[in-house]
């Protein structure tokens, strides 16, 4: 394979709360290569978030990146000065949020929040940059692009704000797109138009694409390859194929079961016994251990590393060997 | 904007019909007080036939109705004529107008002195949350906001007028006699506002929408001076609209300690001196310009603030 967009090494991204310290990342590597989609996926409180927020270098504090690399093109972002950083941000890697109901500033109107990155990334005027907003409104498929403009947040329908995020953030071509849960806050039917807009997006712009989520079934339909995370680190990654066919850890086994596809009317939904663990004290050795059904004494006491179990197909954990 | 326009006439409508109540209040006060208007209208001690009484009642409309009375005064006042002053029997108004233009000099000037120095306070504060200079501007602002008008008045004038006599510390005879009064009105004040600005700053900036600008690699000067400040500023403005009115009573009080010849230090001699009618023209304005700025304060919130601009329904 070429050279991957972007590389992440062992990267750390801890919480300094009164609590104690939160290991929300805690030494995760993998990477995305160009025009590919990759896809993080694990339950809430895993770290998925903080993950793609430490890449662009916007984990709100007390969060902080105390170790690791992203290596994005070549360069390092983590030692990079934040004014280097800014010129990444949102030209090169943009970032969609979770919850478009909060994540749009309600005193400007939309037309005006997506002609912004153009003017202070490539020095584009207003009026060019507001026809550019215009042009872009109608690219993710809004009626009436130049009254939707000139329309505040508020007017619009979570799906219709959702849809100005995107336009927002492909405005300045970024080459790496990382989407946090972008469908999960609006309604059901919008979801999958949402999705569909947004690969066609990323094809047509052969972007690349971090999508996180925590739902099993939108992986399997929209990405290349698949990284599974729990309590901060990486337990299984590989083609999503592989991963699906042939899922080795007993978390990704357990998060398969769990999607109601062929579960039989009356039959209980299947759930992974027990709770996600406290980050700020997960248990030694496998952090998984104390909910697995093939927990061994060796589990316990010591970490398993990320392994090849087959090519691209990297597992943590004893059990296969 | 045509939105903004309508919002703006229905506050102005909602608006007028609360002055009427206050007139009508302050008419059936009028009503209620002890004393007769003739007797006051008499030199004391003098010895008048009932004829002469009844006649006067009518040259002066007091045998009418009370309603009709009252739509008398009313349509009186709305021409600015508040009746003449019982202790120097000069007309009320003239007795105000003399006094107005203090009052507003003091209260603009601290107003906008207040703002324009705990507005920046206020976010240079956020912006260091937590570091030495937030300590020290809040520590700072709520020793201000703490201190009570009159005494840090009194304070003002020992250690500037007395002590280092450097300034005036009563009348108003030069510029230099504003420094005091205003200061005393303002430091509390500019406490309140640095604080409000503080916290509303660090709300703002823990919004999704900021962690948005600064996802698209705005600069933080634009993030912070544009995204964040506009909708902090939001609040911070509605309260020097709602805060005019009570600037006005702060003024009484620090207008009698300067002797600063304003409308503060002519309600004060008034009330000492039951001079009711003079009274009843100041409350009738205090009063009026509560709901001048109530109405203010709204219109230019939804100004700011697109959200505030709909009405029920108009989505």
């Amino acid at each position: 394979m070429t050279d991957p967009l972007l590389r992440v090494v062992d990267l750390k991204t801890y919480y300094r709360t009164s609590a104690g310290l939160v290991r929300a990342v805690d030494g995760v590597s993998f990477e995305v290569y160009k025009d590919e989609t990759f896809c993080v996926v694990g339950e809430s409180g895993c770290g998925k978030s903080t993950l793609a927020l430490s890449i662009i270098r916007l984990v709100p504090y007390p969060g902080e990146i105390v170790g690791g690399k992203i290596i994005y093109r070549g360069t390092d972002l983590l030692k990079l000065p934040e004014s280097e950083m800014r010129k990444i941000r949102g030209k090169e890697i943009a970032m969609i949020f979770q919850n478009p109901m909060n994540s749009l500033n309600p005193v400007f109107t939309i037309g005006f929040q997506i002609a912004e990155p153009p003017v202070i990334h490539f020095n584009m005027d207003g009026r060019s940059a507001w026809r550019r907003a215009v042009e872009l409104i109608g690219k993710v498929r809004m009626p009436d692009p130049e009254v939707r403009a000139r329309n505040y947040p508020h007017v619009l329908s979570g799906g219709m704000r959702q849809r100005s995020m995107i336009a927002m953030m492909i405005s300045c071509e970024p080459k790496l797109l990382l989407a946090d849960e972008p469908t999960t806050s609006v309604d059901v039917t919008v979801q999958a138009q949402l999705l569909n807009l947004l690969m066609n997006i990323k094809r047509e712009r052969r972007m690349s694409m971090v999508l996180i989520t925590h739902n099993f079934g939108l992986v399997a339909e929209v990405c290349n390859r698949v990284a599974v995370m729990y309590a901060g680190k990486i337990v299984e990654l590989g083609p999503v194929r592989e991963v699906f066919r042939n899922p080795v850890h007993p978390y990704t086994r357990g998060l398969m079961k769990c999607l109601p596809i062929g579960t039989k009317r009356k039959e209980q939904l299947y759930v992974i016994p027990g709770q996600p663990p406290n980050l700020i004290e997960p248990p030694p050795g496998c952090r998984f251990h104390p909910r697995c059904p093939h927990a061994m004494e060796k589990c316990k006491k010591e970490e398993p590393p990320l392994t090849e179990v087959e090519p691209n197909h990297y597992v943590a954990c004893y059990l296969r060997r | 904007m045509s939105a903004l326009l309508r919002y703006t006439v229905k506050k102005i409508l909602i608006g007028i019909p609360v002055i009427f109540l206050v007139t009508i209040i302050l008419f059936s006060i009028m009503q209620l007080m002890p004393g007769d208007p003739i007797d006051l209208l008499l030199p004391p001690g003098s010895r008048v036939s009932e004829e002469k009484i009844q006649e006067i009642k009518r040259t002066w409309g007091l045998d009418k109705p009370l309603i009709i009375q009252y739509f008398y005064w009313v349509s009186h006042i709305l021409r600015g004529d508040f009746g003449y002053s019982f202790v120097t029997k000069l007309p009320v108004s003239n007795l105000l107008y003399a006094r107005i233009p203090y009052t507003l000099q003091l209260m603009l000037t601290s107003q906008a002195l207040a703002f324009l120095i705990g507005i920046p306070l206020g976010v240079a504060a956020a912006l260091r949350r937590g570091r030495f200079t937030d300590s020290l501007i809040m520590v700072g602002t709520a020793v201000l906001w703490s201190t009570p008008g009159y005494w840090l008045g009194l304070m003002l004038m020992l250690a500037f007028g007395f002590y280092l006599r450097v300034l005036p510390i009563s009348g108003a005879f030069s510029p230099a006699s504003m420094v005091l009064p205003v200061a005393t009105l303002t430091l509390p004040y500019l406490g309140m506002v640095a604080r409000l600005m503080r916290t509303e700053m660090l709300e703002v900036l823990g919004e999704d929408y900021i962690r948005t600008a600064w996802a698209k690699g705005l600069p933080s000067r634009r993030v912070v001076l544009r995204h964040a400040l506009r909708n902090a500023l939001i609040p911070v403005t509605v309260l020097f609209f709602l805060n005019l009115p009570w600037m006005l009573g702060g003024a009484v009080v620090v207008e009698i300690i300067f002797a600063w010849p304003g409308m503060g230090t002519l309600l004060y001699n008034s009330i000492v001196m039951q001079d009711y009618p003079v009274v009843m023209a100041i409350i009738f304005i205090i009063a009026v310009l509560t709901v001048i700025c109530n109405t203010l304060g709204d219109v230019v919130s939804a100004f700011l603030d697109p959200r505030i601009r709909l009405e029920k329904g108009e989505y």
